[in-house]
């Protein structure tokens, strides 16, 4: 790009309808964070599942396991250097997303274990999930993660019905993979496109 | 008819480029600015300088995994001039509108 080039006024507007539009199209999703968490959730609640049904002793094993992973996970990305070549106002704003829904997560985990029972809790865990598929899909415009959402909170409503909680692990391990894995796996694979591109 | 002046700090390829980049995001990378303008690194840093000495943007140097980083943010006087250059872009191609 010149720099000293005489300009017209076409082609000022169109410099700035141009950059505006470039800055807009840097919000993107590799998908790998959907895939990531979505085969954890996945696996602990198919697992809790199949405990249950064949009466194994640590029904909530997997759950542990996750917890530790979780800690482990949100530790690392709190320290690790960040490297985006661009800080957006959108970013910001989903930081705060990112930053409130982890939070509420970890008081509905907290309730579980203290007052509510485990098959109502879950199915709390599946309503935020689908807020949080709502706001970020709409963030980066990904129709597979808003129609996650409302897999997640057909879900959640599903949960409450079903009083079986072996049942309500299986809808949850379902509404995940529809939810996260699916359209984490879609994410990854046009941001893989986007790349050879 | 009263036409308005064009900022010629703005009315630059380069720099209006680098303007409308930073207007709509909080902070950038000069590689990022380097990207999206398919500019070289020595023009686009002459025209970041420029734009810093008129006090439109902010520019930052800090190191990032032992690697200079430079960012580059938008001040007010920046946003308001950008504003003002619009503004006077209109009045151009719209000379008889509001």
């Amino acid at each position: 790009m010149q720099s000293e080039q005489q300009l017209s006024n076409e082609k000022s507007l169109e410099i700035i309808q141009q950059m505006i539009s470039q800055a807009k199209n840097n919000i993107s999703d590799n998908g790998l964070g959907w895939l990531i968490w979505g085969t954890m959730i996945f696996l602990s609640a198919l697992s809790t599942f199949i405990f249950i049904y064949t009466s194994a002793e640590n029904t909530f094993l997997a759950w542990d396991i996750f917890g530790i992973i979780t800690i482990i996970l949100l530790t690392y990305d709190l320290f690790k250097p960040k490297q985006k070549k661009v800080r957006t106002y959108i970013d910001d704003q989903l930081r705060l997303v990112d930053m409130g829904f982890i939070i509420s997560l970890f008081i509905i985990i907290l309730s579980i274990n203290i007052s509510v029972l485990p098959s109502s809790g879950f199915g709390f865990c599946l309503v935020i999930f689908a807020f949080f598929l709502l706001l970020k899909g709409g963030a980066v415009k990904s129709r597979s993660l808003m129609t996650g959402a409302a897999i997640n909170w057909a879900g959640a409503i599903a949960m409450f019905i079903v009083k079986d909680f072996k049942y309500d692990m299986l809808i949850m391990a379902i509404a995940v993979l529809l939810g996260f894995i699916i359209p984490g796996l879609i994410l990854w694979l046009q941001y893989r496109k986007q790349l050879r591109s | 008819m009263d036409f308005k002046e064009l900022d010629p700090i703005l009315h630059s390829q380069l720099r209006l480029a680098v303007v409308s980049l930073l207007i709509s995001v909080r902070e950038a990378e000069f590689t990022f600015l380097k990207e999206k303008t398919n500019s070289t690194a020595g023009n686009l840093s002459v025209q970041i300088n420029k734009l810093k000495d008129a006090g439109y943007i902010e520019v930052t140097k800090q190191f990032s995994k032992n690697y200079p980083q430079t960012i580059c943010k938008i001040t007010k006087k920046g946003i308001e001039s950008f504003e003002d250059y619009v503004k006077a872009l209109q009045s151009y191609m719209n000379p008889g509108g509001n």
